[in-house]
């Protein structure tokens, strides 16, 4: 039951019935148990892996707090916890990641050994709840958040259900004291949650999995393409990865405004950015805040300056791609990115004296997203061979030759009816891009409320009928609820 | 609040209009260079290749207007079935377009499944009527359900709508009378050698078989000359022995008519630069093939006038 499918819809509109039928005081009740269900509906295995999380991290916050209070050290039992939460964790996403490293090992020393021995578990949810139960306890160890003495609040926080699947990682400073207060109905709320919903949407449907039928078809015979089709496929994974993530956000954080919830945005038009740096600070911000808080300042972050602030800098990119999946290429693309933000700070100084004209700044954005697409393409690949074959392909192969053109629009058949599907998918990307430069950079950024709102309207109305008309509902799930 | 649900409202409406000139209204938008507009555009069609892609590739227009008499038509579809060609050829006739010789292309591949629609630019071409009759066969048949109710009549052709105007140009550069006039690269024995053959299939399919029948039936009523008409694939899938068993049983379908044989014209099924893959072939090949079977179909004009 993800988001584009029937059953959601369903789902949720009879959780909205019952939430809004009782009182306020009432409705996180309903949030929990909506969650329950909806996670039961996922896997109720997994769910029970979940709920004893949910239990053991909810009662070693509160023994955290208590010691502390005590003037007792509760580093132990934090410590304890954390490695507990990590090593389940990393049975269920890294087994098979470890154990190939063991198999290299092993045949490097010709030792013998049976070639599957473990068994990639698929955990929906763990990589999600597992940051957030992090989080909340060393916010109560640094004394920042009080423990929370309602189990059913504690649990909706951790398997609240629009945020189970793929984020955002909400924190417990943000999303606990909203769950606590009576959940009232506020106009404003829905109105956000429905230009969310439909953009989330829109970016889904009309976007990303119209994209994805590009993408696989460039990446399942990259031998046969030319340099441009495999240029395109790469920007069009772009697009593809950024509609079906930032468009499941979307539609969690509008999702969670229906129940009277506010979330922070997750993404800020990260294909906007002018540099790398930028663009970290614009793509998967929930993300990005847990690490540079729990795993880059935990180390040190920049204090010590140098060749620390590197090697902090290195490991929180390393450890993102870790996080993404069991693979040597989301390792690859981490340290890719860890490099990039590395030189990316040494040029900060060069940046801030640079002109704010238009063109230096579309300058800017065109080579960060080509930094950034670079990395996509390990990031998509099923492995290295296939990486370096794209980029091969790119750089040695290019061609602009009428032909290369022609197989690049019609990749398909190499039918004339496919040209409409090619033309959909960019302008649409371009659409989208051209309103959030608008939102950013251009003539809406300082816009009136007035002249916003009747901008949005037109927008409600366009992504309904893009859904509807150019929406392709045959492809299930989302990229990051893998992850 | 009101002017968000306006919005939605508006754009809801906006679709369902859109949706509905398409389901409704798309078979008549002008189209003079190919599908059922331009046949229909027609009206006399001496000579009319209603098939597949392997029409497409394999049917040169020129060569056939240079060789036999009168007009010639390429009405070509991917995988285009013996039920959805039985439903073009009515919807041919309910619109009066007089058809003298008809060659139907024996695709073993498309006639050994079930009903189901592999070129949605058919469901744009095609009439209401003949519509509901293709996705009626698709529900009889194939069991469809929502995904393919959805597939069908929301989300087919809505980019080739919006584009209407763009495609139309494209279409008058890429064919003429159906038939494609872009030149196609052939391809090299290395590569077609070790090009995996298309998967098995279990037998023509018994609702496919009926509708080449049923075909054969309304051509004796309308006194239309009928040829059914093998285009000739690669070597190696020519000699595969699941492919020689599917076409014999598929031939035997059509026993009784006149049936042109791939094998019976002295085409070089190795000649690598004839092909772009096993099915189709490349502009070479294309020119080559519709001269040798547009010489056997004149043969046998000649010996049955005798």
């Amino acid at each position: 039951m993800t988001f584009d499918t029937i059953s959601f819809l369903l789902f949720m509109a009879v959780m909205l019935f019952i939430f809004y039928l009782i009182p306020a005081v009432h409705r996180k009740y309903v949030l929990f148990l909506g969650s329950v269900i909806f996670y039961i509906s996922l896997d109720w295995k997994v769910f029970c892996l979940a709920l004893g999380t949910v239990i053991v991290t909810f009662l070693s916050g509160r023994r955290i707090e208590r010691q502390i209070e005590q003037g007792k050290s509760a580093k132990i039992l934090l410590i304890g916890v954390i490695v507990i939460l990590f090593v389940i964790l990393g049975i269920a996403k890294y087994l098979n990641f470890f154990s190939e490293i063991v198999y290299i090992v092993l045949d490097f020393f010709r030792v013998n050994h049976s070639s599957k021995v473990f068994e990639l578990l698929a955990m929906i949810g763990i990589s999600y709840y597992t940051l957030k139960a992090v989080s909340y306890l060393v916010e109560i160890y640094q004394g920042k958040i009080k423990a929370e003495k309602s189990l059913v609040s504690y649990g909706t926080y951790l398997l609240f259900f629009p945020q189970i699947i793929a984020g955002p990682i909400a924190t417990p400073d943000s999303f606990l004291p909203q769950i606590n207060q009576p959940l009232i109905y506020k106009e404003e709320n829905i109105k956000k949650a429905i230009v969310l919903i439909a953009t989330g949407y829109m970016k889904k449907l009309a976007i990303a999995n119209v994209a994805a039928g590009y993408v696989n078809s460039v990446y399942a015979a990259i031998e046969s393409r030319n340099g441009l089709t495999c240029l395109f496929g790469a920007i069009l994974y772009s697009m593809q990865i950024y509609c079906d993530f930032s468009g499941y956000s979307d539609i969690s954080i509008g999702v969670s405004a229906l129940f009277g919830i506010e979330v922070k945005s997750n993404f800020n038009c990260p294909y906007l950015s002018v540099s790398i740096k930028d663009f970290w600070r614009r793509w998967h911000i929930s993300l990005s805040s847990w690490l540079r808080n729990y795993v880059y300042i935990s180390c040190g972050g920049s204090k010590k300056g140098g060749l620390a602030k590197i090697r902090n800098t290195m490991l929180t990119f390393f450890v993102s791609g870790l996080w993404h999946g069991a693979d040597f290429t989301f390792v690859f693309w981490g340290i890719y990115h860890g490099i990039l933000n590395c030189f990316c700070k040494k040029v900060k100084k060069q940046e801030k004296k640079s002109s704010p004209k238009a063109w230096v700044r579309l300058g800017k954005i065109g080579v960060t997203f080509l930094c950034v697409t670079a990395g996509w393409i390990f990031f998509r690949a099923d492995n290295f061979g296939q990486a370096f074959q794209m980029l091969e392909k790119i750089c040695m192969e290019m061609s602009f030759s009428e032909d290369a053109i022609l197989q690049t629009i019609l990749v398909f058949t190499g039918d004339i009816m496919s040209l409409g599907y090619f033309v959909s998918v960019v302008g649409m990307s371009i659409l989208l891009m051209v309103r959030e430069y608008c939102y950013t950079y251009g003539k809406l950024a300082d816009a009136t409320e007035k002249r916003k709102e009747k901008e949005t309207i037109i927008w409600i109305a366009f992504c309904v009928f893009a859904i509807i008309c150019l929406g392709n509902f045959g492809t299930s799930g989302f990229i990051y609820a893998n992850f | 609040m009101k002017k968000y649900m306006k919005a939605i409202a508006v754009g809801l409406c906006i679709a369902i209009c859109f949706l509905s000139v398409k389901n409704f209204m798309a078979y008549k938008f002008p189209n003079s260079s190919n599908g059922m507009q331009a046949a229909i555009e027609q009206k006399n069609v001496s000579h009319l290749f209603m098939g597949s892609s392997l029409f497409r590739q394999g049917i040169d227009i020129y060569t056939a207007e240079d060789t036999l008499e009168g007009n010639s038509f390429v009405l070509a579809y991917n995988g285009n079935q013996p039920v959805q060609m039985l439903e073009e050829l009515k919807m041919l006739l309910r619109n009066e377009v007089k058809i003298d010789n008809l060659y139907v292309d024996l695709y073993v591949y498309s006639s050994a499944i079930r009903p189901a629609i592999s070129d949605t630019k058919l469901i744009w071409d095609l009439d209401f009527q003949g519509k509901c009759k293709i996705y009626q066969d698709m529900i009889t048949y194939s069991e469809a359900g929502m995904s393919e109710f959805v597939d069908f009549f929301i989300s087919s052709n809505n980019e080739y709508m919006l584009m209407y105007p763009v495609f139309k140009f494209a279409m008058k550069k890429e064919f003429y009378k159906g038939g494609n006039i872009r030149e196609t690269a052939g391809s090299t024995r290395e590569i077609l050698d070790n090009l995996s053959l298309p998967g098995i299939r279990d037998g023509i399919n018994q609702v496919q078989g009926d509708a080449l029948k049923e075909i054969v039936r309304i051509c004796e009523e309308e006194n239309i000359e009928l040829y059914f008409v093998e285009v000739p694939k690669y070597d190696t899938l020519d000699q595969a022995e699941y492919y020689v068993r599917m076409r014999n049983e598929l031939e035997y379908v059509v026993a009784e008519r006149t049936i042109i044989r791939a094998s019976a014209l002295s085409f070089d099924n190795r000649n690598p630069s004839y092909y772009q893959d096993l099915l189709h072939l490349s502009g070479e090949g294309r020119r080559t093939y519709t001269k040798l079977l547009l010489e056997a179909v004149v043969e046998n004009k000649e010996e049955n006038d005798e």
